[in-house]
């Protein structure tokens, strides 16, 4: 086995961002700041597949949790929030909504610039380009009844969440 | 490291009431169990990154299950 992409400082540097931030997600009160942490670990753990030799798992992490899961939780979070805001009279006054957008923003800016910064470093010295194509071949002759396993999953979890959204209705 | 981080999903989904958190630290742990199989399947070839999408799918299908009303994700 060859040695990690990167040095071992960014491995540290990576998984102790992660872990902190993991750190925070269970100890914020508001869900919208921990969606947030969260959110930085999961691009922490995707720098991590990248120092790993997984390109295609690291490019699967931030497509599907940080573009996908993440704006479903963060969501489900609003819209909570919307409906709690409206049947309590917005009793909530812990900071003004502009300093809390502020601060929101400021978040956003910062994950987005760590983020950068700790994503392109490992693609620009990555020398394999046969991953992705080495997983297909084995996801469509290996893993062919787990695949399609998987697709079934998918199409009970799109039923019952149309069932679960319809019976409120 | 992925074991430090699975302590923190199984400490945030006994302790927190909200609903929408203890999801997210279920998703911490799924994390966890994905670090894993990419870190052994540098050793055992690319079995484990193949059932880490595998992970990954099981957790975008139960997450959008999970949420799919927010009726029910109101906190007490």
């Amino acid at each position: 086995m060859e040695q990690p992409v990167a040095t071992t400082f960014f491995f540290y540097l990576l998984s102790g961002l992660a872990i902190l931030s993991g750190v925070l997600v269970i100890t914020r009160k508001s869900p919208v700041q921990a969606a947030l942490a969260l959110i930085l670990t999961l691009l922490c753990l995707a720098g991590l597949y990248l120092m790993l030799y997984a390109p295609f798992v690291a490019g699967v992490q931030i497509i599907l949790y940080v573009g996908g899961i993440m704006v479903l939780f963060l969501f489900v979070i609003m819209l909570v929030n919307l409906e709690r805001s409206q049947t309590k009279s917005s009793s909530t006054s812990n900071g003004s909504p502009e300093s809390g957008g502020g601060r929101l923003g400021a978040l956003f800016i910062s994950i987005y610039t760590k983020g950068k910064a700790l994503l392109l470093r490992p693609v620009v010295e990555f020398p394999e380009a046969e991953n992705t194509q080495k997983i297909g071949q084995m996801l469509y002759s290996n893993y062919m009844f787990p695949f399609e396993i998987a697709s079934l999953l998918l199409l009970v979890a799109i039923i019952g969440a149309v069932v679960m959204a319809k019976k409120r209705i | 490291m992925a074991a430090a981080l699975f302590v923190l999903g199984v400490i945030g989904v006994l302790t927190r009431r909200n609903v929408v958190i203890v999801l997210m630290s279920v998703e911490l742990i799924l994390n966890a169990v994905n670090l894993n199989l990419v870190a052994f399947s540098r050793i055992w070839g690319l079995h484990g990154q193949v059932f880490a999408i595998f992970v990954i799918t099981d957790a975008a299908g139960g997450s959008s299950g999970g949420s799919g009303n927010p009726d029910r994700l109101l906190p007490e």
